[in-house]
């Protein structure tokens, strides 16, 4: 089972945790991955998250499907946050679950590294009230194109 | 009509969150698409084809600037995203 979540409030990792399991009761092994906000020096104030309302949670949709087809996934849950969050604020949620190891961490790991270049998310970092649009990383690109997918091969 | 959206800096740089193009010729392309905004917003072809700026037709990635567009379709122009 896939779900994916666009949403402005915090997530709690004990609750999606609680549903993965119900969603897969058979799974040997299960991999979180949460991402935060950074705080490099202590100068970012907040990071507001626009998205495409819509094409968000088809994108990310897409994605969790295509590791489905690799990997021998039980169950993905997946949420992104929307809206202003500030320093140490959780962002993204990647959960993952399958029969053994192997699969739950490849899967959940190609799954943050398509996030990166797929899903129509963008950050506008605000340090010391100076708003700038964060620029994508090549090194996210190139994390995508090692699993073999140039960014935009099955997108939605 | 076409409903044309842009998002994050192509948003700030345009100046427009979105706008509805009378556009209702048979055969329109993605490119015939850009000429109208070129038109309208005078040097948005150069931001709108600038390298990383992807395109999506009722939401779903289009790659090519033959793609046909109908009336009622909507194209939004996506910076580089930066999710995750």
């Amino acid at each position: 089972m896939l779900s994916v979540a666009v949403q402005t409030e915090d997530f709690s990792l004990d609750d999606a945790f609680r549903r993965l399991r119900q969603a897969a009761p058979g799974a040997g092994a299960e991999v979180a991955f949460v991402g935060l906000v950074r705080d490099q020096a202590g100068s970012v104030s907040s990071l507001t998250l626009e998205h495409y309302p819509g094409m968000s949670e088809r994108s990310m949709l897409a994605v969790c499907q295509r590791a489905a087809e690799r990997w021998p996934l039980l169950a993905v849950e997946a949420i992104h946050r929307v809206g202003t969050l500030g320093p140490g604020d959780q962002i993204v949620l990647v959960l993952v679950s399958s029969a053994h190891r192997h699969a739950a961490f490849a899967g959940a790991q190609y799954i943050m590294d398509a996030f990166k270049s797929e899903v129509v998310f963008w950050k506008l970092e605000n340090r010391d009230g100076e708003k700038t649009w964060i620029e994508a990383a090549p090194s996210d690109r190139s994390a995508l194109a090692a699993w073999g997918e140039a960014s935009g091969e099955g997108a939605p | 009509m076409i409903e044309v959206r842009f998002f994050a800096r192509l948003r700030e740089a345009l100046g427009r969150e979105r706008l509805s193009l009378p556009l209702d010729a048979p055969g329109l392309t993605v490119a015939g698409l850009l000429c109208a905004l070129d038109a309208e917003i005078p040097g948005a072809r150069a931001q709108l084809t600038a390298p990383g700026i992807r395109l999506a037709v009722n939401q779903t990635f289009v790659e090519d600037e033959t793609f046909t567009l109908n009336p009622g379709d909507e194209i939004a122009f996506l910076p580089p995203v930066t999710g995750g």
